[in-house]
């Protein structure tokens, strides 16, 4: 019984191997059959000098959020014929993308990946990693400092970083840039001038300090019966709390740490906490630390709504002002007593080029045109501040967007970081600064001292 | 020589059934080997491994993660969060479950009807239904809230509250797992021997005493395929916990195999993940086996 138990495992060992093997070969067999029909188009070309040999080998890309597949194209031209409108901004930069790399690079067969964001993209991106198949460019936001610091990106080439503003540029530990965001926001200060002349408050002059902002809105939550309310510093317990909250601390010029240090027993770090408690007291009860952050923008920025005076939010949010026909206005974030200029970059789509792709200059090619100042406008007229320098330092192209002036004039303030990152367990010390230290902070009455040092020893533990 | 050679190759008829049967289910074995046996001791050895995905393969680092695991206080609340949590969905459940499967065995004309019903919540999208328990508890203008507010009540900010949240999240849990239980409830109620109902009427048997000496007893091994995979699924559980209240508030409502999900594939701390799989693994293996010693216990003594 045992030998034949044992001689069916060994026939179907040796027919998985041998299933396995033939499906190695088989894919060995085709890499050659494409170099061979590489070989083929190289050599039926006219090719009178190496550099038009170059320019007519077929070079494949595999990019995520760079382009359109034809599938992604007609479904925006679709919803944008049943809404009876024309492609937005944002759509028409990802067609115009596509459109110049077809024109200017016929030999690159592009494979717009479509890979989802966040988390379902870095799963995406690092198993393919992993299985030795990296994309020829990389892309994603939070997760993108941590790519940098474990110096899997290639350094940017020197034209690339030249046409940039440097907040828009991550580094890897040596400080070289290796990765470029072509499109990314700062926090402004967003209020609903409705709401301010109705408390009484000048809509014109908005608030400059902390301490001004919290009396205009301490005005208008005391003037609005439980219905109205002035608003605060969101402090959401994800990432889309820590974002917003990060100018505050900057501002007071400090940080959660970074690399393999946590920083919550800072005088000045607390005394930021106990701010942005103090400014909760303005929100509706729960709308301000709530998991989901639908409802709190909702209640600003709807039409039928328009209950909450101000929003810390990204330069985006002025496009739903204008569409609901609110009274409106953006000025910088206040300023604490003594306190520095401070903000965090939001909403960022990074790319960077592994150092295991292949063709890397023609990567970086990908990446040009993701940057090309023509294209680039389409950011502008979304409400978005481009990643050029040109777009930065005049506002030329925007003379009237007070949203867009006041978004270059954070970026020209001084080089601006996204979120901090950790050399271990990054996502884990994130979440507990989101629902153990800011959430708990705006939730409960406990001692913020108590917080912070509980939530210390619980980020020393994962940085070890 | 050669005749003993052939009587030794000579088998029983049940020898020969034996080797048909292994024949039958080793392509199985196999299976199993490959999807279930394979990951597992893959899991396993990560555990003692610093792996990110990203930096090349992994790095041996012997009992690392296991030293953090039980250093750190906050896996060790994970875990026994994770049990009774878990416990408490599991106890409503099979309660609920065996009540509706009671009510659901009395004959009434729109008896197929309800019972399809009970089971719709389990195929409906979790990420949709959740949707609507979380718009439900929105808490400025939910559902909840609003009805409080209309009859002169105070609305309740349910994410400020552990007390809440469980409890938003056992009701959750039940909403979608008591109709399958039920189901598998009502199948024992209905293999009883009607005759013994029957006889208990004769003798003058209550219904609480029917419930209690006939139908409890009859139900032995359908209840223990309940607790035991009811056990296994809500030490498993986590979809509940991401969907209803991300852990919060402030990780009040956490539990580890949510906190594993997260070192797995959101930080991808890939030793973390799997150094606390095995250990969540062994204490479950260890409670399914005391429970099972437990419900066998009475088969011994009958």
């Amino acid at each position: 019984m045992k030998k034949l138990i044992a001689m069916v495992l060994a026939c179907i060992m040796v027919l998985t191997m041998t299933a396995c093997g033939a499906q190695k070969d088989d894919v060995a067999e085709t890499d050659k059959t494409t170099e061979t029909t590489k070989e083929t188009t190289t050599e039926t070309a006219v090719e009178p000098t190496k550099e038009a040999e170059k320019s007519t080998e077929i070079i494949h890309l595999v990019a995520p959020k760079t382009g359109f597949t034809e599938e992604q194209m007609q479904l925006e031209k679709d919803n944008a014929a049943a809404n009876n409108t024309k492609i937005g901004p944002g759509a028409q930069f990802y067609f115009d993308v596509t459109a110049k790399i077809a024109e200017q690079y016929p030999n690159y067969e592009m494979e717009y990946v479509d890979w989802g964001w966040a988390e379902t993209l870095d799963q995406k991106q690092r198993s393919l990693i992993l299985s030795g198949n990296a994309p020829s460019i990389v892309a994603g936001e939070t997760f993108m400092p941590v790519y940098a610091s474990s110096g899997m990106l290639e350094p940017l080439p020197q034209d690339i970083v030249d046409m940039v503003n440097p907040s828009f540029l991550i580094y890897d530990p040596e400080g070289r840039p290796v990765s470029v965001a072509y499109k990314s926001s700062v926090f402004l200060l967003f209020y609903n001038k409705t709401l301010l002349k109705n408390a009484g408050l000048d809509p014109e002059n908005p608030p400059k300090t902390w301490d001004e902002w919290k009396q205009m809105s301490d005005a208008v939550t005391a003037s609005g019966n439980g219905e109205i309310f002035g608003g605060g510093v969101p402090s959401f317990p994800h990432a889309g709390g820590s974002l917003r909250a990060t100018p505050f601390f900057r501002q007071m010029g400090v940080d959660f740490g970074g690399g393999s240090t946590i920083n919550l027993t800072d005088p000045k770090l607390q005394e930021t906490l106990q701010y942005i408690r103090d400014m909760n007291a303005n929100f509706p009860a729960g709308l301000g630390n709530n998991s989901d952050e639908g409802p709190l923008w909702s209640e600003f920025q709807d039409k039928d709504k328009g209950t909450i005076a101000f929003a810390v939010n990204g330069s985006w949010q002025k496009g739903a002002m204008i569409d609901n026909g609110h009274d409106w206005g953006v000025t910088a974030l206040p300023l604490p007593e003594g306190g520095v200029v401070g903000n965090c970059m939001v909403g960022a789509v990074y790319v960077g080029v592994p150092i295991t792709a292949e063709h890397k200059e023609d990567c970086f090619n990908i990446i040009r045109v993701l940057l090309d100042t023509e294209i680039q406008k389409n950011w502008l007229k979304e409400g978005t501040p481009s990643a050029l320098n040109i777009y930065i330092d005049s506002s030329a192209e925007y003379p009237e967007d007070i949203t867009l002036q006041a978004a270059a004039d954070a970026l020209k303030s001084g080089t601006i970081k996204g979120l901090t990152t950790f050399n271990k367990n990054d996502a884990q010390v994130w979440e507990i600064i989101n629902t153990k230290v800011l959430a708990r902070t705006t939730m409960t009455n406990d001692p913020i001292d108590t917080i912070c040092n509980e939530a210390q020893a619980e980020i020393e533990n994962l940085l070890k | 020589m050669e005749v003993v050679g052939r009587q030794e190759r000579i088998l029983t008829r049940k020898q020969r059934q034996s080797r048909r049967a292994y024949a039958v289910i080793l392509p199985f074995f196999f299976y199993i080997s490959i999807w279930s046996l394979l990951p597992l001791v893959i899991g396993l050895l990560l555990g003692f491994t610093e792996f990110n995905a990203l930096n090349g393969l992994p790095k041996w680092v012997g009992l690392d993660n296991f030293k953090t695991f039980f250093g750190s206080k906050d896996y060790i609340i994970l875990l026994v969060r994770q049990v009774w949590m878990g416990g408490l969905c599991l106890i409503a459940n099979v309660v609920l479950s065996f009540l509706l499967a009671l009510a659901l065995n009395i004959k009434h004309p729109l008896r197929g009807f309800f019972r399809t019903s009970v089971y719709i919540p389990n195929i409906a999208a979790a990420a949709i239904t959740s949707g609507v328990f979380i718009a439900l508890l929105n808490p400025f203008n939910g559902g909840l809230n609003m009805f409080f507010k209309s009859i002169g009540m105070e609305p309740i900010i349910w994410n400020y509250s552990q007390f809440w949240m469980v409890f938003w999240i056992m009701i959750f849990f039940v909403w979608r797992s008591v109709g399958p239980a039920a189901i598998i409830w009502l199948g024992g109620l209905q293999s009883i021997d009607a005759s013994l109902y029957e006889a208990a009427n004769v003798d003058g048997a209550s219904k609480l005493q029917q419930v209690r000496y006939i139908t409890i007893p009859g139900l032995r091994f359908i209840s223990a395929y309940i607790l035991l995979t009811g056990l296994i699924g809500v030490m498993q559980m986590f979809d509940v916990v991401m969907l209803i209240s991300h852990g919060n508030p402030y990780g009040k409502t956490d539990v580890l195999m949510y906190r594993i999900y997260r070192d797995g594939v959101v930080s991808f701390n890939m030793g973390m993940a799997g150094a606390a799989s095995t250990i969540l693994g062994l204490v479950t293996v260890l409670i399914a086996f005391l429970a099972f010693k437990i419900i066998s216990k009475g088969d011994k003594n009958e």
